[in-house]
């Protein structure tokens, strides 16, 4: 059966160049990049081509570019680094309420040590407010690190990130932008929202998984994550995974080049979602719709329909989307970020995320419109059926 | 075969995984669920009890993976909640001896689980169960037989399935026996042939205590049958008819057992052996598998509970869903709250629950 993939916020499928520069860096991979000698040369020149890409997904510069296993410990690096140098009277964090968990729950570890932590609510639509962070900032010099996503992973909402930039750089409090999901989807550049960190991953944009990188700017100082080696300039000891920085490189390129071209494409296949969706189903509930939004991402619930088994049934029918966040234990919580924004937990439970990315066409979009009606039909006539066809509790009283 | 697709509930034990194994052998399309029942954020191994760990999960996974189909981890500790943990702790506050097993296969397996089945294009659930399901093509209804290896019957627990949903599941099982389950499990190459076998209240930690998901009861006397006050205990709760160790009284003519509970009065109720004996029991939400209602009192051997052999009994219809039973000889122990199922020979002719016991009854 032909598989339609709607899932590129969770990961997107590696494109074909990314494959091929993989394979080629490990067929000619003989050596350490740290090593002096001719292998270890070759390897450091595949790595630094890679560097340099990636550099310019971020827009930092290549010098000051740290890999990491991922977009989440980019991110743990980033909070610590920042947190683990921070003086003792300056205590204070803040987040965003829809952060990505690999930044709230990093950043919650420290409030069990002695920080306080701050996660700032959004309004309806999932984008928060510039003017809350400037209250919070005003609060004397007590800010350790502000932390914000450029765009949310469930509903594609894109943050004001400039603006709280802005306001950080003026109070010189450190800002971390996590670029996940942005990079590559919305052309951005960390000088014009005043960022000193810039965590990005190569599987959220055609790349391997298993790499991530972050972005330092130019004389920030960051601790150590890993302090056993000097590679990194010292910010991560370990041997780099130079074939998957060598991907990354691959579609970091490919990403930007047409960045352009693919974001109106991709527009016009969520609005053709978005119009289908709203024809088929009266009732459906997009979350995050009329805020600014990557073009790749729809998030929405039909009531009745729970989203979870709305999923397996697309999945039983070909078809791959998602809840939200994916889940390892695949139990499900109704989504933080979709609470945050004052959905109830019910609708909550019914949302279901299709993201799409460069291997998506219009057909894939048109068979998935095609198909959906009849799934969600067969789901809700489930839902509303306990399968015993009988009351659930009949305890009678006894005589 | 047909293209139509066979839901899968997979524990990660043998049982299901054999099930799930024999059944992708014939060639069905098979989609596997295992059921998430307790709390995932809980985090501490001892909270899983005997199933649902991620360890199981895992299991049932790789099952899945080798036989090439879908695999899904389903949340359904909400449904767990209702309709099987909170009637299991009500029963107890109400001084009953509580069967979630059965709840669980009426409520869970092919209740909640079924609908979700369904909900994917699945019209059958397959389980690992040892029972035989059987059409009968005069009555048009779904028998339920006893399973070919008498240790391993599982029928006792499925009496409570609608005609509905016995048309709906499917037990590969039913016919074989454990060494042929596990052998089988060998000849399919499944990793969890030499699994220990799981057991009745899976909800339950190893070695822990079902008490722990009880709430806190009060406390109240413990007296004879004549109302004189033994002793004290900490909540009725704690009790089950026919319980004897753990009652803080002493008597000299003899051990003491918990012959009643009282949950108004708060007052568990001992006395010898014999008086735990009773010839008489009225049933309600009584259901008959071979017809809809017995044409008059049916001759049938009753088990009233899972431990039980059958005692020979005539059970009597009394409309609205309750029933009498009356043994042909006394029988130990008959707890408010168990099932008592009917059998003449294999076929399993329909079952209740205990609602009272004896002449009072």
């Amino acid at each position: 059966m032909p598989r339609v993939y709607l899932d590129h916020n969770a990961t997107s499928p590696p494109r074909p160049e990314v494959r091929e520069a993989v394979a080629r860096a490990l067929q000619a991979l003989a050596g350490n990049p740290s090593s002096m000698h001719a292998e270890g040369r070759e390897a450091r020149a595949l790595l630094e081509d890679g560097r340099e890409r990636v550099a310019a997904l971020t827009g930092m510069p290549p010098g000051s570019l740290v890999f990491t296993s991922g977009g989440s410990e980019a991110l743990e690096a980033a909070v610590r680094g920042v947190c683990d140098r921070a003086p003792a009277n300056i205590r204070r964090i803040l987040v965003s309420a829809v952060e990505h968990s690999a930044v709230l729950e990093a950043v919650r570890a420290y409030a069990r040590r002695g920080f306080e932590v701050d996660e700032l609510p959004c309004d309806r639509e999932g984008r928060v407010e510039p003017e809350a962070f400037r209250e919070r900032l005003g609060l004397g010099r007590t800010t350790a690190l502000v932390a914000l996503q450029g765009a949310n992973n469930e509903t594609g909402v894109l943050q004001p990130i400039e603006e709280v930039g802005r306001l950080c750089r003026l109070a010189h409090v450190p800002f971390l932008v996590d670029a996940v999901q942005l990079a590559g989807k919305v052309a951005f550049d960390p000088r014009e929202v005043f960022a000193d960190l810039v965590a990005v991953s190569a599987h959220k944009l055609g790349g391997p998984q298993g790499v991530g990188a972050l972005g330092v700017r130019e004389g920030f100082v960051l601790a150590p994550l890993i302090h056993g080696g000097a590679q990194e300039k010292r910010r991560r000891g370990g041997t780099p995974p130079v074939a998957l920085v060598a991907g990354f490189g691959a579609a970091a390129e490919s990403a930007l080049a047409e960045l352009k071209e693919e974001s109106s494409r991709l527009l016009r296949l969520r609005a053709r979602i978005e119009t289908v969706l709203r024809d088929r189903f009266r009732d459906v509930r997009f979350h995050g719709q009329v805020a600014p939004r990557l073009p790749n991402t729809v998030n929405f619930s039909l009531p009745g329909a729970p989203g979870e088994t709305l999923v397996i049934a697309l999945d039983v029918a070909g078809f791959a989307v998602s809840t939200g966040s994916a889940c390892a234990s695949g139990a499900v919580e109704p989504s933080h970020v979709l609470r945050a924004m004052g959905v109830d937990d019910d609708e909550a439970r019914g949302a279901v995320r299709v993201s799409m990315g460069w291997s998506t066409t219009r057909d894939d979009v048109e068979l998935f419109l095609e198909a959906l009606p009849d799934v969600v039909a067969r789901v809700r006539a489930a839902a509303a059926d306990d399968g015993t066809g009988r009351r659930l509790d009949g305890p009678r009283r006894r005589r | 075969m047909d293209g139509s697709l066979t839901a899968v509930a997979m524990s990660g034990g043998v049982d299901s995984s054999v099930a799930a194994g024999l059944l992708a052998r014939e060639g069905r399309r098979l989609v596997g669920f295992s059921m998430q029942l307790v709390d995932r954020l809980a985090g501490e191994t001892e909270r899983y009890g005997r199933c649902c760990s991620p360890d199981d999960f895992r299991d049932a996974r790789r099952v899945a993976d080798g036989a090439g189909f879908a695999h899904y981890v389903v949340d359904m500790e909400d449904d767990f909640r209702r309709t099987v943990l909170e009637p299991f702790a009500r029963d107890y506050a109400r001084g009953r001896t509580p069967s979630p097993c059965v709840r669980c296969n009426t409520f869970m397996k092919f209740g909640a689980l079924l609908s979700r089945a369904r909900a994917v294009g699945a019209e059958v659930v397959a389980t690992g169960h040892y029972a035989v399901l059987e059409p009968d093509r005069r009555s048009g209804r779904t028998l339920l037989r006893r399973a070919a290896d008498r240790d391993k019957d599982q029928s006792y627990f499925l009496f409570d399935l609608s005609e509905e949903q016995r048309r709906r599941a499917l037990f590969p099982l039913g016919r074989l026996s454990k060494r042929e389950v596990r052998d089988l499990a060998r000849e399919l190459g499944l990793g969890v042939a030499d699994k220990p076998e799981s057991m009745d209240l899976c909800f339950v930690p190893r070695g822990g205590d079902y008490r722990a998901f009880l709430e806190r009861g009060a406390p109240g006397d413990v007296v004879d049958r004549e109302g004189r006050v033994l002793g004290r205990h900490d909540g009725v709760e704690r009790f089950t008819v026919g319980q004897r160790r753990g009652l803080g009284v002493a008597s000299r003519s003899g051990p003491l057992y918990v012959i009643g509970l009282e949950p108004a009065a708060r007052r568990v109720v001992v006395g010898s052996s014999d008086a735990l004996l009773a010839d008489l029991c009225t049933l309600e939400r009584t259901r008959f598998i071979p017809f809809e209602r017995p044409g008059g009192p049916i001759r049938a051997s009753v088990r009233i509970r899972s431990t039980h052999g059958g005692a020979d009994a005539t059970v009597e219809d009394l409309g609205h869903g309750r029933a009498r039973v009356r043994f042909d000889a006394p029988q130990r122990a008959l707890a408010p709250g168990q099932a008592a199922v009917f059998y003449d020979g294999d076929l399993v002719l329909g079952g209740g629950w205990i609602a009272a016991v004896g002449e009072a009854a």
